[in-house]
């Protein structure tokens, strides 16, 4: 198991750290290209584009849901086309076909055939280039053109061009974002992308959803070279609702609140909870994300230390509050701060009937610190001790700080999640626990990457901060942010953008509108290896 | 979109037992013969993690023809006559992937026999794919052509995790089961309910004629990609065919019908006893001959009698430590094998000539671990149930230490097939003998 450098910070399988933590080098040069494996659109983006191109509005519930790495959805290792993926498009283009509003093309039934001809024509060439980013080209003009004749023959022009419609939305071309270069030869490895494939990458990493007429009018005219309007285009994408759902779901993933509806909770112990409160928790991190940063002050720190949330009446009783429905709840700093004490988070790191100082403790971890813990040895007891009234967390779980057996990876995870013992089972707060014993929240952190963030610290808000301030976590935030605009792990070629783009975020405050323009303007995003056939 | 039957009622036939809508319709599609006298050889695995507890699967002293079902499989007293108990099988090739995390490792191989594939990231290596076909797979290839389906995977909370996937098609193609019965449903009966016979041609007509042009689409693209891209495309490609060969629908038989369930249901139990249901209609209708029922991602047992505090997985690892503890952990294992007595009883109501699709269906029951609070993999038990030619049934034996893919082996063997070997060969010996 190879590491290199900056990207993370590997805690080795006796967890032990890497003690070699390089510096950020924003003047490096470029290893290589990095690989763009070809991408295939994540259930959500599916039905994203599916709105925006049709404008009908589907459920997806056929549509395979997409496996998550490192808690995203849109790794292109795991694109992988099977039976039952290959079975819901088709049903699912049906479904679009049927709802879509096919009076807007002008022709009817009855219209004589070779003016229903020309509809079909103008269908297939206008909307084709929305479905496929770009204009089709001559083949593929004629593959729909003869689909449509076969079955207007037989079915009659609406459902003719229904086919057509169900043919492109399962076409690859659809499903798949493939790159092929903008014509030019390849320089030193690197193919620069087609205008149309760059503003394609656009609009997926700031919307999750395909480019608008606007953005491939700019496309076509070839403009998304000129820095200027490709700035500002980047910026009328970020000032799109779109935008914010993309954010929204970003969060979502990197905290895992994305699943919060599948937790589950002892129904004796915790009676309210229920997938109506789950659903508004998970919106709760959702909102906020997108208030922070399309709203607030848009910087990282804030999403990890902001004294107020977004809630309805669901959350706010989370919080003790009561609000009125999707609101700025403003809250106590000593007790809140930021997407680390919202409810959602702390109910998902916590068990069906206590918490977890250990899940809550690996999240900082893995999730914030971009550090690997290894999974306990097979062989190793990992049940949880009985829950004991009398005891503190601390003390029920003793064992894993005094036996050397656990201690080696449990000092990584226990001390820093003790400090989050303030948040019970559903993630409310808390001062005291089992039989009436004051919550202590007395943390620690270890190991962190360079010793940036060690030290003691008192409860999740002091840590929080701490977090929020510091570039181990900016760092973090930066691979994540590269993980899912490539669609893959960040790997050695890519060391130098991602030293870029973190010393960018530096300058800029920690903003996240920001690192996302960085991203979306870096010239290796508009670049891929050469193709090799 | 959801398709709810709309079949006049009148048109459906109760029959007793298994509680099946069954629907006398004429054969649909020409070209399918309904099964005669030569009802088809079905094969089914049925799986779920975590473990069992190994000493209460079968009480101690069973010799081949004299044993009794411990408490773990006593649900499945009822079909003590057709069934086959095995012990003493290793999982042997997880050796190739040790020490890698047991839940992964195990699911991976129990039904493949062979080491996982590995891929970079940026936090180490992780296994992205099993290494080769699982067993139901192998089989599923070499019946292909014959139904509708080549197989069908069915699931209950399993996901899409490759780490979480039992049936594999080959490296990096995980077969994965469909967990929604609603969706199962839409795609086994669907057509059936809402179309009739000219509808339903004119819609496989039509699907057909966009199928041609989607592949033509792939075959326009295919060349412009990278050869790493281009294997994309052919599982896709592969895929769609399957999807075509699905159109083909059901050979309607007499024991064949639209099922009518709860499809919807979030409860483990209820999505159980659904899968059950549509994969045992499917069967009926031959629109496939090879299936899975996996159960996976379950850690409450809510509708069990049982105390798990900090849920079943910690339960398991922690062992039979109590008294309390190996009641409640056999009362969870047990659950499992009376779904797997559920899947018989339906198979069981469907006549088939003088006997039942159970008669013609052999279903192999294997857990991951032996032991699932060390991740043990030797010395595992599986059970074959149902039946297959030449095979004795209502028998216990101890297999005394053999490789899993020389079940596997023995398996395909009894399936009809001359195989001497199955899954890594270092770690296969041939058939095992005496079965």
């Amino acid at each position: 198991m190879r590491r290199f450098a900056p990207l993370a910070f590997l805690v080795f399988a006796a967890c032990g750290t890497d003690p070699d933590t390089p510096k950020v080098d924003a003047t490096c040069e470029p290893a290589g290209v990095g690989e763009a494996p070809l991408r295939k659109l994540t259930r959500t983006e599916y039905q994203n584009t599916v709105l925006d191109v049709t404008g009908v509005a589907i459920a997806a519930d056929n549509i395979v849901q997409d496996p998550r790495i490192h808690g995203f959805d849109n790794a292109a290792v795991t694109v992988n086309v099977g039976l039952l993926a290959a079975d819901g498009y088709l049903r699912s283009s049906e479904t679009i076909s049927e709802a879509y509003d096919w009076r807007v093309w002008g022709c009817a039934e009855t219209d004589p055939e070779s003016q229903q001809r020309d509809c079909a024509l103008a269908f297939i060439e206008a909307w084709g280039r929305l479905a496929f980013r770009r204009t089709l080209d001559p083949t593929e003009v004629g593959i729909y053109l003869d689909l449509y004749d076969l079955v207007r023959a037989d079915e009659g022009f609406t459902v003719g061009l229904q086919a057509v419609m169900q043919a492109v939305l399962q076409s690859p071309q659809f499903l798949y974002r493939p790159e092929v270069g903008d014509g030019q030869p390849a320089n030193n490895g690197r193919l620069r992308l087609s205008d149309h494939e760059l503003a394609t990458r656009l609009s997926y990493l700031l919307w999750e959803s395909a480019p608008d007429a606007a953005l491939l009018d700019r496309a076509d005219a070839g403009e998304l070279a000129n820095p200027d309007i490709l700035a500002a285009e980047v910026d009328r994408l970020l000032n799109d609702p779109r935008a914010r759902a993309a954010m929204g779901h970003f969060v979502e993933q990197w905290v895992g609140t994305v699943d919060v509806e599948a937790v589950t909770k002892d129904a004796v112990l915790h009676p309210q909870w229920g997938p109506e409160l789950a659903r508004d928790l998970r919106e709760e991190t959702r909102r906020f994300a997108g208030h922070v940063v399309f709203d607030g002050d848009g910087s990282l720190y804030a999403l990890l230390s902001a004294p107020y949330t977004i809630a309805n009446a669901n959350v706010a009783a989370q919080y003790g509050a009561k609000t009125l429905d999707w609101t700025v709840l403003e809250l106590d700093p000593d007790k809140r701060a930021g997407l680390l004490t919202h409810p959602g988070l702390m109910a998902s790191l916590a068990h069906a009937n206590q918490t977890s100082i250990v899940k809550r403790g690996a999240f900082v971890r893995e999730r914030l610190l971009c550090q690997t813990l290894t999974d306990p040895p097979d062989e190793l007891d990992i049940s949880l001790p009985p829950l004991d009234d009398t005891l503190t967390a601390r003390e029920r779980f003793a064992r894993h700080a005094q036996d050397p057996a656990c201690s080696g990876c449990h000092e990584l995870t226990d001390p820093v999640g003790l400090g989050f013992e303030h948040y019970d089972t559903l993630g409310r707060w808390r001062e005291v626990q089992g039989s009436d014993l004051p919550v202590l929240a007395e943390g620690a952190v270890l190991y962190s990457p360079d010793g940036e963030v060690d030290g003691p610290f008192y409860g999740a808000p002091e840590l929080a901060r701490r977090l929020a301030g510091s570039h181990a976590v900016q760092r973090c935030f930066v691979d994540n942010t590269f993980r899912v605009a490539w669609a893959r792990d960040p790997l050695e070629a890519d060391a130098c953008t991602l030293d870029t783009l973190d010393a960018g975020m530096t300058e800029s405050g920690g903003n996240v509108q920001d690192l996302l323009r960085a991203v979306a303007t870096h010239p290796d995003f508009a670049v891929r290896p050469e193709v090799t056939p | 979109m959801r398709i709810r039957p709309t079949l006049n009622r009148r048109d459906l036939l109760r029959r007793g037992g298994a509680g099946l809508f069954l629907p006398m319709m004429t054969p649909l599609l020409p070209g399918l013969a309904r099964a005669a006298d030569g009802f088809p050889q079905r094969f089914l695995i049925f799986t779920h993690g975590q473990g069992t507890l190994q000493s209460s699967m079968v009480q101690s002293g069973a010799t081949e023809t004299a044993w009794e079902l411990g408490s773990i499989l006593a649900p499945l007293q009822r079909h003590k006559e057709r069934l086959v108990v095995l012990d003493g099988v290793h999982d042997s090739t997880n050796l190739l992937d040790t020490p890698y995390n047991g839940h992964t490792r195990c699911r991976l191989h129990t039904l493949t026999a062979q080491g996982m594939t590995w891929t970079a990231g940026d936090s180490g290596v992780f296994p992205s794919s099993a290494g080769g076909p699982s067993i139901d797979q192998v089989v599923a290839d070499r019946w292909s052509g014959q139904t509708a389906f080549r197989s069908l995977e069915h699931g209950v909370k399993v996901g899409t995790l490759t780490g979480n996937t039992y049936t594999w098609r080959g490296v990096g193609q995980p077969a994965l089961p469909e967990d929604d019965p609603e969706v199962a449903f839409d795609r086994l009966f669907a057509d059936l309910v809402t179309s009739t016979p000219e509808e339903l041609a004119a819609r496989k007509l039509r699907r057909e004629r966009v199928l041609d042009a989607v592949q033509r689409q792939f075959d326009h693209l295919r060349p412009r990609l990278d050869a790493d891209d281009r294997v994309k495309l052919d599982v896709h490609q592969q895929s769609l065919e399957d999807v075509r060969q699905t159109l083909q629908g059901a050979a309607l038989g007499d024991s064949c019908g639209v099922p009518e369930g709860n499809w919807s249901s979030p409860d483990v139990p209820e999505i159980t006893a659904a899968q059950i249901q549509l994969l045992s209609m499917a069967l009926a209708c031959d629109m496939t001959r090879v299936g899975s029922l996996a159960i996976g991602g379950i850690n409450e047992f809510p509708w069990l009698d049982v105390d798990f505090p900090t849920g079943w997985h910690d339960a398991v690892h922690a062992g039979p430590v109590t008294d309390a503890l190996r009641t409640d952990l056999t009362t969870s294992y047990a659950w499992f094998a009376e779904q797997l007595a559920a899947l018989m009883d339906a198979l069981d109501a469907i006549p088939e000539g003088d006997g039942t699709l159970l008669d013609n269906t052999l279903i192999l029951y294997a857990n991951v671990f032996s032991d699932g609070s060390t991740h043990d993999y030797m010395n595992k038990t599986y059970v074959l149930a149902g039946g297959a030619p030449g095979l004795d049934m209502n028998r216990y034996l101890d297999l005394g230490g053999v490789a899993h893919g020389d079940l596997h082996t023995s398996i395909l063997n009894l399936l009809g097939f001359d195989d001497t070997s199955f899954g890594h060969p270092d770690f296969c010996s041939g058939p095992v003998g005496g079965l």
